[in-house]
Parts: structure tokens; sequence; C-alpha cells
């Protein structure tokens, strides 16, 4: 039953991704690129998108924190770190700078597998090398627990 | 302004919040992808979860090849970039959204929809970063 759900929440999102244009690098870079307001070329899109997913997802977190468990069974497992810590900033830091490189983030990047281009195939594989590396360098023990109730 | 698709964007963007809503209510998980990229690779975890995020990874992939088949929607992802570049790219992209757990839906999405300080944080930080690296890119060394 898991699986299944599981499955339907990730059809739903690639419709998404795909609907949204995010699946595509171009569409990404034509966001980020900031220096094209100046010549009118900026697409503001990808804020567009954010907006539709918080409006719809916002509510829905609201009402699952009243919730006792999931549907599917077990908790419902909220993020409980607060802390803004070294790692949270040079990570994201390091996220953005890859993702203005090409215009892949780790959604739009697998969702995209489905075109079955070879630059796609790389950038997933090259993106798995780099959570493995991530795995390797820094030792679990200083890893906090990231989700518990 | 030529490429601005705000009707396509709104509804792309909330199919994507109502499958991270729906994640978070059938099976009590955040629906942030490189957590569960990363989930799939980690030793810890039981065999259960392992199928329960690839079936995730699986539908993501299907669900634009069913849009596609059944839609007149017209879709592309043109990857413009010499191949150390992607490679070089992919590897950052992996490595940072571990170090910093999450990317564009975990903290984007989820994490803003919890109304999470330490989200906000990082996601002004990809943000601003993806800004100022494809500014550099395209405006200083693309010229």
């Amino acid at each position: 039953m898991r699986i299944l759900a599981s499955l339907f929440c990730g059809l739903i999102f690639g419709a998404g991704l795909l609907i949204s244009g995010m699946i595509d690098p171009q569409k990404v870079l034509g966001f980020l690129d900031i220096a094209a307001i100046a010549n009118g070329g900026w697409d503001p899109s990808l804020a567009f998108v954010m907006a539709g997913g918080l409006i719809i997802a916002f509510p829905i977190f609201h009402f699952a924190r009243s919730q006792r468990t999931a549907m599917c069974g077990g908790e419902i497992a909220f993020p409980t770190r607060r802390d803004i810590d070294r790692d949270l900033v040079i990570g994201g830091l390091l996220f953005g700078i890859g993702w203005g490189m090409v215009g892949y983030c780790p959604g739009p990047a697998i969702s995209a597998l489905a075109f079955g281009q070879t630059e796609t195939f790389i950038f997933v594989l090259a993106m798995i090398g780099g959570m493995i590396i991530h795995r390797f360098v820094i030792p679990t023990s200083v890893r906090s627990p990231r989700l518990s109730r | 302004m030529e490429n601005f698709t705000p009707i396509s964007a709104l509804l792309g963007g909330a199919l994507i919040g109502l499958a991270s809503g729906l994640y978070l209510l059938l099976n009590g998980r955040i629906a942030g992808i490189s957590g569960i990229l990363g989930g799939l690779m980690s030793r810890g975890s039981a065999m259960s979860e392992r199928l329960e995020k690839l079936a995730f990874i699986i539908g993501m992939i299907v669900g634009p090849i069913i849009v596609i088949a059944t839609s007149p929607i017209q879709a592309q992802s043109v990857v413009d970039a010499s191949l150390p570049v992607i490679i070089v790219a992919g590897l950052i992209v992996g490595f940072g959204t571990r170090l910093g757990s999450g990317c564009t839906s975990g903290h984007g999405i989820c994490g803003l929809s919890r109304l999470s300080a330490r989200s906000l944080v990082a996601t002004l930080c990809f943000m601003g970063a993806g800004m100022a690296c494809t500014f550099v890119v395209r405006h200083v060394i693309g010229g």
C-alpha cells in the first residue's frame, strides 16, 4: 500500500515538473538569469511554480500537523531540526552553483530521464556520485538525525 | 518576457505541491527528492523503505512519459553544457544537497510550507548561488 501510494505521488510530482516547464534546464536558467531583467528577457515562471506549489502544500502541511498517523500507517515524520549551521549554508550554496551551471536540480534531472537523453543520464549518475562521496567524506556520527517525531 | 508561462507554471507547481502534501499525508514522509534519492543509497534503511523510495523515483520518470503520450503538451529538456561541466555540476548538486539536507523540493516546497526558518535560509542560499552562477556562466564567461 505504501509503495503504491509512493508511486502515485511520484507520478503526480513528475507530471507537475513537466507541465510547469521546470523539466527543461533552459526554462530554469531563464529564471536564474536575473541580468536579463534589464533587456526584458527574464522568465519569472519558476517563481510561479513555487507559488503554485506553496498554495497547495501549505494548507495540506498545516492539516497534517493535526493528524496523529499517516493514512498508510506509521508516524508523520516532520523534520525537527531548527538550527542554521554551516553545513546548511555551504550545502545550499554548493547546490546553487551546480544548479546554475546546467539548470538541473535533483527533481527535474530525474524526471527528465523520461526523454532518454545521454546528457541527463550522465548528470544523474554524477549527482548520485556526489551523494555517495558525501556519505564517505562526512562520517555518519557527525550527521544529526534528520527526521523524527 | 516572451518565454513567460504563468498558467502552466502555476498548474504544474500546484501538482508538485499536491504530490508533496499527499506524500506527507499518505506515507508520513517529506517529498524531498535529494533525500529520497540519498535514502535509497544509505546502508541503514530497510528494504520496504527502499522500495517505497524507488517507487517514487519510478513514478517521477513515468509521470512525464504519460503526460507526453496522452496530452498535446510539448516538452523538452535542453542541456546546453559540455560534458565536464555536466559531470562537475552533477557532483556538486549531489554533494551540496546532501550536505545542506535538501533541495528545491525538500527545502523549497516542503520546508517553506512548514514555515521552517532553516529551509528559508537554505532556499535563499541556493537561489542566490544559482543566480550568481548563472550570471557568471552567461555574462562573464559566455559574454
